[in-house]
């Protein structure tokens, strides 16, 4: 059920048995040590070279022997297990940290602020009160059909219901219309 | 709203990590999001701080815009330029702007208005490249003050006259004399140069050209929305002045983004090119403002959150190509395709971004402020066709004067983007492109 070990795919939460959640447990471990293997290099690697020419140009060969890390062995040459890496552009000395920093940001900046952000927003119920401005404004508009009035009144009140003041009153008043 | 001035404070305690402050700052944009899913008109009340949706949006663009720049001054961490001294400088101005556009009394509005100058300042001259950097501050802080202090004395005019600043129950001015007109006047020429409006703009060429790449994207996409800002929240208090004068400043702000357009096209510096492609832009929005209907503001809200966006990531991707080659003018930036064609794909995109394409939001803002300043005047409509016109021409000589045609022979290869620089531009140009299916979170009324 969990496929064969080495492979990486998300590991699976299973509630059968004991041993099977500490099958995921290291598998998680695994995948998230898989590049912060400080701890993990070998200490000894074994290089055998597959070229069959004569080992007499002037080029640097790796001999055929076990390149031990603690003590400075000199055979032809040492060989540095450090791979080359290719910083990710958020830490330049180390790799783990650009790592680590890397999976961070991209957890804050894209997980959390667009697509949480996004689904917040996209789902947000009646936000700021636009569908039910629109459903009033249907329900008015049926009110006014029925009862044959116009669908868009030029007088915001009814007429009858402003007091005008007299033009003595108004006196010298710019209108303003 | 005390919680993010808070968190805001307190993460000046952590500035010698910098990857905490940069997961932080994305960790508040992430909170202030949900915090403005709500229906309410004012919320966050409380020790003369809150906001309306307004106040929301530009708060969440000013948040979003120094998570970005953060994540975009990757140099000064790996070149150990005071990288600490860098984060608390941009904490202090995150700090102005959060208060700037969270104040809901004028006096503290104006009090961190004129703080976020200073360090922007510190950082033109702390983390600049050029000697030309003291004249650009020098220009950018005298040109701000000096059109600031009026607007000191009117607001000081309108508490003795009404007994409280606080936004909305200051009186307005009826009237239409001398004096009142010399009182708008005061008030808005603050924010009239902080746009930049055409006669007073020309410390941003100079301060958005010296400034480093922080600097750059903090001061086109924020502190120029700062004047947007001071003048939706101040122009109603004077409506028959500003009826009067409005053809004043649609006419100065409309002409002059043309002629800045066709300056545009003569430009060899890149980031030259980007600033005045800016006073372009705010122009459009100054007009559109200015013009007191509801199409108005709202076009020049949603253009400037999207040309904040944009001509941030505008001046991100000069900067990147600034690092690799060292120079910023065309003539050494050019055929860049054949060196970084992985970038070429976010300077095609923020470059149609800045022209107004679909589906930007730019596209929607521009739509509108045309339509608000159309209906206000038919004869603006030669001057807003040739401002849109020529904002094409610019952003098409722009692209394919960096990125087309034979590359400069003495240049060598050089990193396509690393995955850091890819995602701060796709952060820049994701909510511009995405935000027009939820245009309801950037419409500051309706």
């Amino acid at each position: 059920m969990f496929g064969p070990p080495g492979v990486s795919h998300l590991p699976q939460v299973c509630f059968h048995s004991c041993s099977a959640k500490m099958a995921t447990i290291t598998r998680l471990g695994r995948t998230a040590l898989r590049l912060n293997n400080v701890l993990f290099r070998p200490r000894v690697l074994r290089i055998a070279t597959i070229s069959t020419s004569k080992k007499n140009k002037d080029t640097i060969t790796i001999s055929d022997a076990v390149v031990d890390h603690g003590k400075t062995k000199t055979e032809e040459a040492t060989v540095e297990t450090k791979k080359n890496w290719i910083s990710w552009g958020f830490s330049y000395e180390s790799e783990v940290k650009d790592n680590t920093l890397m999976h961070l940001t991209f957890f804050f900046g894209v997980t959390l602020c667009l697509v949480t952000t996004g689904f917040v927003w996209t789902y947000l119920p009646d936000f700021r009160m636009m569908d039910w401005a629109q459903r009033e404004g249907y329900l008015e508009l049926r009110r006014r059909e029925e009862l044959g009035l116009p669908l868009i009144d030029p007088n915001l009140i009814a007429i009858d219901k402003i007091e005008m003041p007299d033009d003595e009153e108004l006196g010298n008043t710019e209108i303003i219309i | 709203m005390l919680k993010f001035i808070f968190m805001n404070i307190l993460l000046i305690a952590f500035v010698k990590e910098w990857w905490f402050i940069q997961i932080s700052l994305f960790l508040m944009c992430f909170i202030f999001s949900c915090f403005m899913g709500h229906d309410f008109s004012v919320s966050g009340l409380g020790l003369s701080l809150g906001s309306d949706h307004l106040g929301f949006i530009l708060i969440m663009l000013s948040m979003w815009i120094m998570a970005l720049v953060i994540c975009a001054s990757q140099s000064i961490k790996k070149t150990n330029n005071s990288p600490s001294g860098f984060l608390v400088v941009n904490l202090l101005l995150l700090l102005a702007l959060l208060l700037t556009f969270s104040a809901t009394d004028y006096l503290l509005f104006y009090i961190s208005f004129e703080s976020s100058l200073i360090p922007t300042l510190i950082l033109i001259l702390g983390w600049g490249y050029q000697p030309e950097r003291i004249q650009a501050g020098v220009y950018m802080l005298f040109y701000t003050l000096f059109a600031s202090l009026p607007l000191l004395v009117s607001l000081l005019s309108f508490y003795s006259l009404g007994g409280s600043l606080t936004m909305g129950l200051v009186p307005c001015a009826e009237s239409s004399n001398f004096i009142t007109f010399m009182w708008y006047f005061c008030t808005i020429f603050a924010f009239v140069v902080k746009l930049p409006m055409y006669l007073v703009h020309l410390w941003l060429p100079k301060a958005h050209v010296e400034a480093p790449v922080a600097g750059s994207m903090i001061l086109a996409g924020v502190l120029l929305k700062l004047g947007g800002y001071g003048l939706i929240r101040v122009l109603f208090l004077f409506p028959e002045v500003n009826k009067m004068f409005s053809w004043f400043w649609v006419s100065v702000s409309i002409l002059g983004g043309v002629i800045v357009s066709f300056m545009c096209l003569r430009q060899v510096d890149i980031k030259s090119l980007i600033a005045y492609s800016s006073v372009a832009h705010m122009g459009l929005v100054l007009s559109g403002l200015v013009v007191f209907g509801w199409w108005g503001q709202t076009g020049a809200v949603v253009i400037m959150v999207g040309h904040g966006l944009c001509s941030s990531g505008l001046f991100c991707l000069a900067n990147m190509v600034y690092e690799r080659l060292g120079s910023r003018s065309l003539l050494v930036n050019k055929g860049l395709l054949n060196f970084m064609p992985s970038l070429g794909l976010w300077w095609f995109l923020l470059s149609i971004g800045n022209m107004a394409a679909p589906p930007t939001i730019n596209l929607l803002g521009e739509i509108s402020l045309i339509l608000s300043v159309v209906s206000w005047s038919k004869l603006s409509m030669f001057g807003i066709g040739l401002l849109s016109f020529f904002s094409a021409a610019y952003t098409l000589y722009m692209y394919s004067m960096s990125q087309h045609g034979l590359f400069f022979n003495s240049l060598f290869s050089c990193c396509s983007g690393k995955v850091s620089e890819y995602l701060v531009l796709m952060l820049h140009w994701l909510p511009l492109n995405v935000l027009i299916v939820k245009t309801a979170m950037i419409l500051p009324s309706f």
